[in-house]
């Protein structure tokens, strides 16, 4: 018994030691990442100001295509967001033993993507003070009103969810960081102090913590299918075509669990190599992700075919232009590689177990996270460039759309921030809950000694001699 | 035994091509093709004279643009011509605006040929991107006058289309379409379903102006008539205020339709409120719960550190 707990804790130090190690080295190959990052980020606020300063006009964005790349990106972050409260919310409710490792990167995920996803639309604005006008002005019918309440609610929702679980990291993170000579170590005990609110893991903390979390687990996935539906509200409560759908609502959230599973996966992957966390995050754990993203891509594109099938069938007037356009004019490469390099390739290549091996399963998720981008454009800028009334007597570049360099400076310069800021959080904090995983180590081990009590005992039983009758 | 073959299929090189293809797909789809021969184009050149008398000719320029649809072409270089007995001698050069379309304002030094007729020659000349393109205009001036009496029920007006002779005297046109419409906020509107007249030989065309045509506060309508794009006097058009409208008040109450009401239904406010009230109320709880985490620490009882 004594061995055995000698042995947990020989496991648990080793688990601290992995999960803390990146946060007390910065090697030269991060430094110069994160000097990359800040100088892209630097490149994107130049473009910002550029545009800032001339108005949206130094854009491509003209007066029928008025949502570009930006919003376009805000709706993809938006559903990358997806993936905390997917992985974490979910796995915790179903008490998914795996799922300790991962839920750290995909709460984090979320509440980066949520972050620069709500400064998108303030970029788009051309004027960033007006968006206090919907605050000023705002209607509550309007789902504008709507969406910017759920984004916002969900936004602090997310903080709180990634919040929570590091409680007691923090504190270990304060307990453990006894060099504090430099001004960098200062604030990082200044930091893990004031971020683990005084927690020193008594009965009455664990029981406060585990009832918030608990809460927050059931409250945050109504409020996370709510904000998907609502960014869908934008499109389909117009009476745009292409956009004019009752599946909507649905179907962009069908979309945001699909492309936000597979960020957690690249994530996985990522600090996985990174950190040297190969223990922890086990071939395993992709393939299970592996069979969620399949499911949810299978979903995905069943919520494709209502999509478009159902309007194509009937090629409605207004409809049968857009759809043409799709299908067979000059979107058509992009739409049907998304529909077979996107949907349905990896949907073949994630049926087989050798497609859920880590290596390749990083791949098709990147394959996916770029084509759920590139569906949102396809969702947005066809449809704004075929409006009711017909495009006539404007210029020409009006009735076409591409991004010009304005715009891919500023969507790369919040990619950039997004990856800084994700950089930044797993060199101050550990990546993975420690405490989670630390707990299910406990679990096994209670688990393996249960077993081999019950071996043991089920000896005993064998082994008693038989009696004999009379 | 037959050895199985092992036909490997590089799989990620394929991914990645995909991926590759899809970024190139996007960035191809809907951009012009450049580095082409230079394009057709067409000009449209028409005489406009104004309800002000302000006169100008415009050269309306397209060009074929992508998926084979005529747009305008914007930035393109006109040479305005007028034609002489020695040949077209140059008034001016124009660049078309982003609707493709340049403007010459009509040149009082202008002359007129024994006939009254103004000459005028439109070219796209040596330009790096269009072929070469030449369109002529002959036009005459026409003068356009409304009449009428506005204490008359029957609301009539007479449209009378003149020309002035070489010795200074309006001639009265005759034959020539007029139509009449309404002044209305964003543009002309018919003022009737037959709403052109042809001039009779005393060059007079008599409309009545419909009883039913709404005319804001005040009631007043602004009549306007028009020859539109006639072959001889090109597009002429004329103005005149009359008290022949409709009284409207106005709307109180404009968008008496769903949700796009100006006031939010009471169940929408009150379901918003449930919905984020509910939420915002346990995020609060949960910052009670930190707070009360955070006031532990003062009572820190060693004995319950390991749980």
């Amino acid at each position: 018994m004594q061995q055995d707990r000698q042995l947990i804790n020989n496991e648990i130090e080793i688990l601290r030691e992995d999960c803390l190690r990146p946060t007390n080295k910065w090697s030269g190959t991060a430094k110069l990442w994160i000097g990359f990052l800040l100088a892209v980020l630097g490149w994107g606020i130049y473009a910002y100001v550029h545009q800032l300063r001339y108005g949206l006009g130094v854009t491509a964005m003209r007066n029928y295509v008025s949502w570009g790349l930006y919003i376009t990106t805000f709706v993809f972050f938006i559903g990358i967001s997806h993936s905390g409260t997917l992985v974490s919310a979910i796995l915790r409710i179903t008490k998914q033993e795996w799922r300790r490792p991962i839920t750290r990167s995909a709460e984090l995920l979320t509440w980066v993507s949520l972050f620069w996803g709500g400064i998108m639309p303030i970029i788009d604005l051309g004027r960033p003070g007006r968006i206090f006008n919907i605050v000023i002005f705002g209607r509550v019918q309007s789902p504008l009103v709507w969406d910017v309440i759920c984004i916002f609610s969900y936004f602090v929702g997310s903080t709180i969810f990634l919040f929570l679980p590091m409680i007691p990291d923090m504190a270990l993170c304060r307990d453990r960081l006894k060099n504090t000579k430099t001004r960098f170590n200062k604030f990082k005990k200044w930091l893990y102090t004031k971020m683990a609110v005084g927690w020193q893991g008594t009965k009455t903390q664990w029981h406060r913590l585990e009832k918030s979390m608990t809460i927050m687990t059931i409250i945050i996935i109504p409020i996370a299918v709510s904000v998907h539906t609502v960014v869908s509200y934008i499109f389909a409560m117009t009476l745009r075509t292409g956009w004019n759908s009752t599946v909507f609502g649905p179907y962009f959230v069908a979309g945001a669990l699909y492309s936000g599973s597979a960020g957690v996966i690249l994530g996985m992957f990522v600090f996985r190599k990174l950190y040297k966390l190969e223990k922890y995050i086990t071939p395993k754990h992709f393939d299970l992700m592996g069979r969620i993203v399949l499911a949810l891509t299978l979903i995905y594109a069943y919520m494709n075919l209502n999509e478009y099938w159902i309007p194509a069938y009937k090629m409605a007037t207004a409809e049968g232009h857009l759809l043409r356009d799709l299908f067979s004019g000059s979107y058509s490469k992009v739409f049907w590689t998304l529909q077979f390099g996107t949907v349905l390739l990896p949907i073949i290549i994630m049926s087989f177990p050798k497609g859920r091996r880590p290596n390749l399963l990083a791949i098709v998720c990147v394959i996916i996270v770029i084509g759920a981008w590139a569906k949102r454009y396809i969702i947005i800028v066809p449809t704004m460039l075929h409006p009711h009334t017909p495009i006539q007597h404007v210029p020409a570049d009006w009735a076409t759309y591409f991004p010009n360099w304005v715009e891919w400076s500023v969507t790369l310069g919040a990619l950039a921030g997004m990856l800084l800021i994700i950089t930044l959080f797993s060199k101050l904090f550990p990546m993975m809950a420690v405490w989670e995983v630390e707990e299910g180590i406990k679990i096994n081990h209670e688990k393996e000694l249960a077993a081999k009590i019950r071996e043991k005992m089920e000896a005993e039983i064998n082994f008693q001699p038989a009696v004999k009758p009379g | 035994m037959k050895k199985k073959k092992n036909i490997k299929i590089p799989v990620s090189k394929t991914l990645l091509v995909i991926a590759a293809s899809l970024l190139f797909n996007m960035a191809t789809a809907q951009m012009d093709s450049t580095g082409q021969d230079k394009k057709e184009s067409s000009i449209d050149l028409s005489f406009y004279k104004k309800a002000d008398l302000g006169k100008t000719i415009s050269a309306v320029v397209t060009t074929m643009g992508i998926n084979g649809k005529w747009v305008p072409a914007n930035g393109v270089n006109i040479n305005f011509y007028t034609q002489n007995k020695s040949g077209p001698a140059i008034l001016k050069s124009v660049v078309t605006n982003p609707r493709g379309i340049a403007i010459l304002p009509f040149p009082d030094s202008l002359s007129k040929d024994a006939q009254g007729l103004y000459r005028i020659i439109a070219r796209i000349e040596n330009n790096s991107l269009y072929k070469d393109v030449e369109e002529k205009i002959e036009f005459k001036e026409a003068n356009l006058m409304l009449k009428f009496n506005p204490a008359d029920s029957a609301h009539e007006v007479t449209a009378m289309v003149t020309e002035t002779g070489s010795d200074g005297k309006e001639i009265p046109v005759a034959e020539t379409e007029v139509s009449f419409f309404v002044q209305r906020l964003f543009g002309t509107m018919p003022a009737n379903e037959e709403y052109v007249v042809s001039t009779d030989k005393d060059g007079e065309a008599v409309f009545s102006y419909p009883g039913d045509i709404k005319g804001g506060r005040t009631g007043k309508i602004t009549m306007v008539a028009k020859i539109l794009d006639n072959k001889l006097f090109g597009t002429v058009e004329t103005k005149s205020d009359a008290p022949w409208g409709i009284v409207v008040p106005v709307e109180t109450n404009p968008f008496p339709r769903a949700l796009i009401m100006p006031k939010a239904p009471f169940q929408l406010i009150i379901t918003l409120v449930l919905i984020f009230g509910g939420i915002w109320t346990t995020y609060f709880f949960i910052f009670y719960q930190l707070k009360k985490i955070n006031e532990e620490t003062r009572i820190k009882n060693v004995s319950e550190i390991n749980r």
